[in-house]
């Protein structure tokens, strides 16, 4: 494992690892790892689901890489594997509470630098949002892609797009609001606590 | 992403209006025929603040999670690595071969020795034919491992490897085929490994080798003839 970087492209590394260079696939996967596996623990909240969805993506990186054609950015490919290994993951999941919401006055600290309760925050308010709305608000904040690719990922609308990551900052604006600040009503359909994906289901043959 | 039967009842996309232009703001993507900059709506002292609590909500949410330790990165690329593409078809595809003639020597071996044995048996004392029943006996000792078939397929494995561990007979497994292989897996030194099945990898003959992390299974794929690892997989349970 070499020190420094690979100065090759992305998209060059993938190339030489469809046509079965192992070094140039290894480059790839280390390169990658952090931000497939903070996709994965955004969209899941789940340390352990994430560790599978997260090997799940790599593996599937590695036998999909040769089916990468170079016609959108590899990282777009990329995250499109990672989100689905997620959502996948969240699907197969059993049901089991899900992680404990701060209360309005223990999470009325309006300070972002405290980063435990930043990442409490994160995860509190996440959880109250659908798996897919929160893959949206996660590649966009978290992932940095635009609309545009976030549409190509989760194969969705780009209104839709901006209407989830819209959403998804409105619900942590209002678990970080300082106290006396009067929160918006919460829309009962946005919601999800009760519908959280939880049934168990093998993924699919292919 | 097709809906699935499985999948929650869909969410409504609904949101606060004002929210969805100020947060396409942040972004730079102004939504098509919306009023801009110069709106009464988006420029009252209210809109600026939920503009700016929506920002400090956009930079809470670009936090990143905590960093995965250096043995759990190692594990996550080893796995994937062992579970890599296109070259171990190019060898499975000799292997197969290869496996089939191999399989015909020993046939052939074994065959011959079999004749060899019952002529000879033939001019044997009954004593000597009730000890041979002893032996086949003991040949017959080792735990019979099932095949769990083609499990390249990492759903097909889970789900065999589950079916699997559920029916599995209980027996001395430390001499099965394959139990030499235990030893060349590098798991945690509280983690005891054991052959539950043979299988096929790629068309290659494997074992499989299973041991317990709580709350993981941790799933091993060898090939029989090298204990070179295929595959490794994990799963909850």
């Amino acid at each position: 494992m070499p020190n420094s970087p690979d100065p090759r492209t992305d998209e060059e590394l993938a190339q030489r690892a469809g046509h079965g260079d192992r070094a140039a696939l290894d480059a790839l996967l280390a390169r990658h790892l952090d931000r497939i596996h903070a996709v994965c623990r955004r969209v899941l909240g789940d340390p352990d689901d994430a560790l599978d969805a997260t090997q799940e993506a790599l593996i599937a990186i590695a036998r999909g890489v040769a089916r990468f054609d170079g016609r959108a950015r590899f990282t777009t490919w990329m995250y499109r594997v990672a989100t689905n290994a997620a959502l996948d993951e969240a699907r197969r999941r059993r049901r089991r509470p899900l992680p404990t919401a701060l209360d309005t006055d223990s999470a009325a600290t309006a300070d972002p630098t405290a980063a435990v309760d930043a990442r409490l925050d994160v995860d509190a308010a996440l959880a109250a949002l659908s798996p897919a709305a929160r893959a949206a608000v996660v590649l966009r904040d978290l992932a940095g892609l635009e609309y545009s690719e976030i549409a190509t990922v989760l194969d969705i609308p780009i209104g839709t797009v901006r209407s989830r990551i819209a959403r998804g900052r409105a619900e942590l604006a209002d678990r970080m609001r300082e106290p006396g600040t009067p929160s918006r009503s919460p829309n009962p359909s946005d919601v999800a606590t009760e519908r959280d994906p939880v049934t168990a289901v093998e993924p699919n043959e292919t | 992403m097709n809906p699935t039967p499985d999948d929650p009842v869909p969410t409504s996309d609904a949101v606060d209006p004002l929210d969805e232009r100020l947060s396409a703001a942040l972004d730079g993507e102004p939504i098509a025929g919306a009023p801009g900059p110069g709106d009464p709506a988006l420029d009252s002292a209210a809109a600026a603040a939920r503009g700016r609590a929506l920002a400090a909500a956009r930079d809470v949410l670009a936090t990143p999670p905590p960093p995965l330790d250096d043995v759990t990165r190692r594990r996550l690329l080893d796995t994937a690595r062992a579970a890599g593409p296109a070259p171990r078809r190019d060898r499975a595809r000799w292997l197969g071969p290869a496996a089939s003639v191999a399989a015909v020597l020993v046939a052939v071996v074994l065959g011959g020795w079999g004749l060899i044995a019952v002529l000879h048996g033939s001019s044997t004392s009954s004593k000597s034919s009730a000890a041979g029943q002893g032996a086949a006996a003991m040949t017959t000792g080792p735990l019979h491992l099932r095949s769990l078939g083609e499990i390249s397929n990492p759903a097909r494995l889970l789900r065999e490897v589950r079916a699997e561990l559920a029916r599995r007979p209980s027996g001395d497994r430390s001499s099965v085929p394959g139990a030499a292989c235990r030893g060349t897996v590098r798991v945690p030194t509280d983690v005891t490994l054991e052959v539950l099945a043979r299988a096929t990898f790629h068309g290659a003959p494997a074992v499989v080798l299973v041991g317990r992390e709580p709350p993981r299974t941790l799933v091993y794929v060898l090939a029989t003839g090298d204990c070179r690892l295929l595959s490794a997989q994990f799963f909850k349970g």
